[in-house]
């Protein structure tokens, strides 16, 4: 090992760590194209109004249903809105549900999951029982209820998602603080005289997030197909909203003819769930601690 | 000391890892004799000592490369032996035992389930048989209550039990060669010396011939005839073990009095300097 | 002088009632202040259940401990860690593997609120371990186990206490990397007066270290005397007297 390639700054060390997991993650060619869609993804929401061709929510009566051509790349639907810019400014709703139930779930699930794992006892007991409940949910249903409890929504959408999500990264996170718990480090912290909340916060979750995180990349895809799921019985996003799920919903009963209103916001879908769960799949292995070199 | 021939002759034996253009040697040029006698492998981690153990038997990763120009084994070549030579040599002819019972006996099945399968690979025998045979292994051990013990579980017996139920299992079908990997480095000292008196007691009475692989000088000082150091997968000095304290090589000599001991007390103990020049041919 | 270590009848169980099962059977000894003091035994002789209650990881103990004087109760605070600090067995658990050395060694600093001049005693405490300074940066993964274990000590000096308690520090480690941290151990003790209490199975490593140890077999100290009647084969008790003879096997 020579010295030059070796840190010699704080910044460095760091930087020097996270371009070796990057380098891993894209190393596996799978994980490269679903990171590659992401991109594209992220660069079409972010982009939306210049790339979309059309404005999403303007009807044109006279070319309502037009197959794909020069005007309309993806065709139009009953409406004659242009498929194509609706599927595009669809990415900014995914986003939006996908990064808001990360960001819920994620802080929420962690949190209780390593207090209860470190702590055991009544506080694990009482922690998980209240995982327990949410876990017995279905997604679809909570969402019903609070649907009917306060009304069709996007936000209501999230939430009921984000309800039913949390349990899953809590157990996880619970499992991970279990092991490490018992380890040497932690040991030597807590004889440091740190608190419990120090040990919790700069020892124990940073071992915790990697699969974590995995797991949040893999509920990305479950999020896309619940929302999609609940935009499609009306639940999720309303009309005249692009969202994906209600495109396909509202393009059902022409899909025998226009395939493409159905085909285009499906195939977007599917795109996006399965980069999600390969982007979930490579992160697994490249932060997998086992493999560290 | 009986003039028969060796039973293992291994000359320049190379483990590498890696792509046949950059390979990554673990061990290089190893060239020894094993006849009925108990011989060491002593070396520090990374030495490839364990690499030595397990390439004989060909229980390296499959991007393990083991190349030499002999490696002979009672007559057969074990360079171009089939993996269905292999198998039928290993645990039959060739055995082995390692480290830490807990770990190398299968935790879900009773102790004489596990044995019972060794005395199985030897041909069909009836239920009783089986369980007479492993009851008669086991007191060759020398565990009292065979019986009881056959029925418990790895997690329920002592490490020095667990080893010699390890013994037991590689006895099963009378091998002629064993290599032990650290066979007592997890077991505590007292412990230690029954094991070793055991498998001492088994190569004289069925003339097994003995690798034995550990980092303990001292240990192997006693117990074994010969002693090979090895120090970055090569093998640095081939001595008697009786001659381990007129040692030459500086490396064996720098490890010898790096050791702490109770008889010899100094206020500071030499550090070993390491020489390039030992990792060269 | 009082003594820096006090333990009176420190007694152990895990379980209750019929399942229960005692640990330590009152177990006693005192350290002068700059001794180092060994604890040998083999598996299940309590040995490291004693260190584990003095750091605190077991709260359940009965008895009395006294550390520079001042009562111990099994508490985890601030104060406890300036006056003991222990070295792990096993170099590659006990440093934190996503932080870096230099986070490793500010955290006990920055824990007891102690962060003015942190680089400077960073850097010290590497210097007195033999660690280059350029180590700051790397984490437990880019450096050898030996060097961990440098690591780790320097860790439990940065508070300077005057106690350290070491756990098979060196059992984990190759011979030749052995025989480094046991001068260093041998150095730093003779350098800032520490009082050492040492827990290992290998009778050399202790005879090494401290002047005197203490036998236990099943949770009870069946003997202690100085490491110099140890090695002069003055030992009175049978098991202490099988125990040279293994070492010298």
């Amino acid at each position: 090992m020579t010295t030059s390639t070796l840190p010699f700054g704080a910044w460095q060390a760091w930087r020097a760590e996270a371009a070796s997991t990057a380098r891993k993650l894209l190393a596996n060619p799978l994980t490269a194209v679903g990171v590659a869609i992401i991109a594209v993804l992220l660069a079409v929401a972010l982009f939306a109004p210049w790339i979309a061709t059309h404005a999403p929510l303007r009807q044109d009566l006279a070319a309502a249903l037009q197959p794909p051509g020069a005007a309309h790349w993806l065709g139009t639907d009953e409406f004659g809105r242009d498929v194509f810019s609706r599927l595009v400014h669809g990415t900014r709703i995914t986003l939006f549900i996908v990064t808001l139930v990360t960001v819920v779930v994620g802080p929420l699930g962690m949190a209780v999951g390593v207090v209860s794992g470190y702590f055991g006892g009544r506080v694990d007991m009482l922690c998980m029982r209240v995982a327990d409940i949410f876990l017995s949910f279905p997604s679809l249903v909570l969402a019903l209820a609070f649907v009917a409890a306060l009304g069709p929504g996007l936000d209501h959408a999230v939430l009921a998602i984000a309800l039913t999500a949390w349990p899953a990264i809590a157990r996880l996170a619970r499992a991970e603080a279990l092991t490490l718990r018992q380890s040497d480090f932690i040991v030597a912290a807590q004889l440091q005289g740190a608190s419990h909340l120090r040990v919790l916060c700069r020892h124990l979750a940073p071992l915790c997030l990697p699969s974590v995180l995995v797991r949040l990349t893999m509920n990305m895809a479950s999020v896309v197909l619940t929302a999609a799921g609940l935009g499609f019985l009306g639940l999720g996003a309303q009309p005249p909203l692009p969202e994906w799920g209600s495109m396909i919903s509202e393009g059902r009963r022409y899909m025998l003819d226009s395939w493409w209103t159905v085909a285009a916001p499906g195939a977007a879908i599917l795109a996006v769930s399965m980069a999600f769960n390969l982007l979930g799949d490579g992160l697994n292995d490249a932060l997998d601690p086992r493999q560290a070199s | 000391m009986t003039i028969e021939p060796p039973l293992l002759t291994v000359r320049g034996l190379q483990v590498a890892y890696g792509t046949p253009v950059a390979p990554v040697p673990v061990v290089h040029g190893v060239s020894f004799d094993l006849g009925r006698e108990k011989v060491a492998v002593v070396g520090e981690s990374g030495s490839g000592k364990t690499t030595v153990g397990r390439a004989l038997l060909r229980l390296l990763p499959r991007q393990a490369r083991i190349d030499a120009e002999q490696l002979t084994f009672d007559g057969i070549d074990l360079r171009h032996a089939r993996e269905s030579d292999m198998e039928a040599l290993r645990g039959r002819r060739l055995s082995m035992i390692m480290q830490d019972p807990k770990y190398s006996l299968n935790p879900v099945m009773s102790i004489g389930r596990q044995i019972g399968e060794a005395v199985q690979r030897g041909g069909q025998v009836s239920r009783a048989e089986c369980a007479e045979r492993v009851e008669a292994l086991l007191a060759r051990v020398h565990i009292r209550e065979p019986r009881r013990v056959a029925g418990q579980y790895p997690h329920e017996v002592s490490g020095g039990m667990g080893q010699r139920v390890m013994i037991a299992m590689m006895l099963a079908q009378r091998p002629q060669l064993l290599i032990a990997d650290e066979p007592t480095s997890a077991l505590d000292v007292s412990v230690r010396q029954e094991v070793l008196a055991l498998l001492d007691e088994l190569v004289a009475e069925q003339g097994l011939a003995l690798l034995f692989i550990s980092h303990d000088l001292h240990l192997v000082r006693n117990f074994c005839d010969r002693v090979l150091v090895m120090y970055a997968g090569r093998i640095v000095e081939t001595l008697a073990a009786a001659d381990l304290a007129q040692a030459r090589h500086p490396y064996t000599r720098g490890l010898m009095a790096s050791l702490p001991s109770l008889r010899h007390r100094r206020a500071v103990l030499p550090v070993l300097q390491r020489d390039a020049a030992w990792s060269a041919a | 002088m009082t003594a820096m270590l006090s333990i009176h009848d420190l007694r152990l169980a895990f379980g209750e009632g019929p399942q229960s099962r005692t640990v330590l059977h009152g177990v006693s000894l005192e350290i002068a202040r700059g001794e180092a003091f060994g604890l040998v035994g083999e598996s299940g002789s309590g040995k490291t259940s004693v260190l584990r209650c003095l750091a605190g990881q077991y709260r359940h103990w009965q008895g009395e401990v006294l550390m520079a004087g001042e009562p111990y109760r099994g508490e985890r605070s601030p104060a406890h860690a300036r006056r003991a600090q222990m070295v792990f067995q096993d170099p590659y658990g006990s440093l934190h593997p996503r932080h870096t050395v230099r986070t490793a060694l500010a955290e006990p600093l920055r824990v007891q609120g102690q962060t003015d001049r942190l680089d400077e005693r960073i850097d010290e405490v590497l210097q007195q371990v033999g660690l280059p300074l350029h180590f700051r940066f790397r984490y437990p993964h880019q450096i050898s186990g030996g060097q961990r274990q440098r690591v780790a000590i320097a860790r439990a000096l940065i508070l300077k206490p005057p106690l350290l308690l070491l756990d098979e520090p060196t059992s984990a480690l190759d011979v030749s990397v052995q025989a480094e941290i046991l001068n260093l151990l041998a150095e730093l003790r003779r350098q800032h007066g520490l009082t050492y209490l040492l827990v290992s199975h290998d009778l050399g490593v202790v005879a090494h270290l401290c002047d005197r140890v203490a036998v236990m077999q099943q949770g009870r100290i069946v003997e202690t005397l100085t490491c110099d009647a140890l090695c002069n084969d003055e030992a009175q008790h049978p098991y202490t007297q099988a125990l040279v003879v293994a070492a010298q096997a």
